[in-house]
């Protein structure tokens, strides 16, 4: 996957992550209506998407978080459409859920307009899941790789430091 | 499977040593010391955190030094990556780490305004000795851990000790009996709590940079001299090479290279994970990342 544009400009990606999760939560309204209309269901649709306080404070991480309590289990494959300053584009997203969590998206880009072309694929391709940490107690590790634990004498210094700031 | 464990501090981190074999008492006690000499051998030379060492010797005084047996292949390697980056990646960014308040002392308190780097390329080197036209902070952080894996491996080698796993404070290195793989988690930078996937470890090298562990102020362990900042955009690198002190600069120089430009001279596989935690992985990294 292309990080070009990732790495020269981290303020675009994040609008591109922003935009993966607005684009993502619109496309699982229309599949969750979708789905209703197939299986005739009667659960209200509004209020489904729940973030928890700390996610929706990082709002573009929260994508893997993102918990969609009345959904089934599948994989749903729907066409977003939105108005481009040129006329309606669509780009297909496609996302698969297990347990009222995406566990997999990915989209692809659908534009006629030599413009909406250029956006969408400048999208897809930095288009990113994003990591989340597991409880180390929960996996049978031999070993964990990270940045060295942090010196003793620098710990002490960064104590005394705030000491010293609360007190003046 | 018999295991011999050492578990000790040293150069500023917790070290856990394992050796697959099972040994006897006095066979441990005389590897333990073994090993110990040659860690204290090494900071003697490299620690600017050392007051009478090496290094510190050399940041008072210009003139010509002798260098230890094994400086050469250390010089070499920052030598290299200083060519390569144009500069960024230097030994002689030892001041402005000073400067920025990560001394000896831990000040934490940026001091004056940080003042570029002598150039490296100016300090003359031989397999014995180096000479400085004016004194200079050389500062090995950034790859001086992983060669003293390196220097250990040689060494346990030597001592027909073929099997062990070393690990001084999450930065590793590992050889197994055929086929035993190291299962490593890959520690999230945020919450040591959590690791942010799984690496097989067949052999080889594992070392991992973080920037917001050793942090102060503004600034973090690594500092691009030419911005005179620290790297903000990624939080966390891994990197993979049959070689630890590869291995433990190149973890470091992401933060400050983009890996293509590493790529076109050294071989190794790695992990990025950027401040927003998005990833980029070498396709012979192979980690099982959470998302």
């Amino acid at each position: 996957m292309s990080d070009e544009i990732n790495s020269s400009s981290p303020n675009n990606s994040k609008l591109y992550a922003g935009l993966a999760i607005g684009l993502i939560a619109v496309v699982l309204v229309a599949a969750r209506q979708f789905n209703q209309t197939e299986n005739g269901s009667e659960t209200t649709p509004t209020n489904q998407v729940m973030e928890t306080g700390q996610q929706a404070a990082e709002g573009d991480r929260a994508l893997e978080m993102v918990t969609l309590a009345s959904y089934q289990d599948g994989v749903y494959d729907v066409i977003g459409e939105y108005m481009s300053p040129g006329g309606a584009e669509q780009i297909a997203v496609k996302v698969a859920l297990q347990d009222g969590v995406i566990t997999e998206a990915s989209v692809e880009t659908q534009a006629v307009r030599p413009n909406s072309v250029k956006f969408q694929n400048i999208f897809a391709e930095n288009y990113q899941e994003q990591v989340i940490g597991k409880s180390i107690d929960q996996l049978k590790l031999d070993k964990v790789a990270g940045s060295s634990l942090t010196p003793k004498g620098f710990n002490d210094a960064l104590e005394k430091i705030k000491a010293q700031a609360q007190t003046s | 499977m018999q295991q011999t464990k050492f578990s000790f501090e040293a150069i500023g981190t917790t070290w856990q040593i394992d050796i697959f074999e099972e040994l006897n008492q006095a066979k441990r006690v005389k590897l333990l010391r073994e090993i110990s000499e040659l860690i204290e051998l090494f900071e003697r030379s490299y620690s600017r955190f050392q007051s009478d060492s090496l290094v510190s010797q050399m940041a008072k005084q210009a003139g010509r030094y002798n260098l230890p047996a094994d400086a050469k292949p250390l010089l070499d390697f920052y030598k290299a990556m200083n060519q390569l980056s144009k500069g960024i990646f230097t030994p002689c960014i030892g001041q402005m780490l000073v400067e920025a308040g990560y001394d000896a002392n831990y000040s934490l308190a940026q001091k004056s305004p940080l003042t570029s780097p002598f150039p490296f390329e100016k300090l003359a080197y031989t397999n014995d000795s180096i000479s400085l036209p004016k004194p200079v902070l050389l500062d090995f952080g950034a790859a001086g851990k992983g060669y003293l894996l390196d220097l250990i491996v040689v060494f346990l080698e030597r001592e027909k000790h073929p099997y062990f796993c070393l690990d001084a404070g999450g930065d590793i290195f590992y050889q197994g009996q055929k086929g035993q793989k190291l299962k490593v988690g890959l520690e999230n930078p945020a919450n040591l709590e959590q690791v942010l996937g799984i690496l097989e470890l067949e052999q080889g090298s594992l070392c991992s940079s973080a920037g917001n562990r050793r942090k102060w102020n503004n600034f973090h362990h690594i500092i691009n001299p030419q911005t005179k900042s620290s790297p903000t955009k990624v939080l966390a690198t891994w990197v993979k090479t049959p070689q630890a002190m590869l291995a433990d600069g190149l973890a470091t120089a992401l933060f400050l290279i983009e890996p293509e430009i590493l790529e076109s001279k050294y071989h190794f596989d790695y992990l990025i994970v950027y401040n927003d935690y998005t990833t980029r992985q070498s396709t012979g990294f192979k980690a099982k990342l959470f998302n």
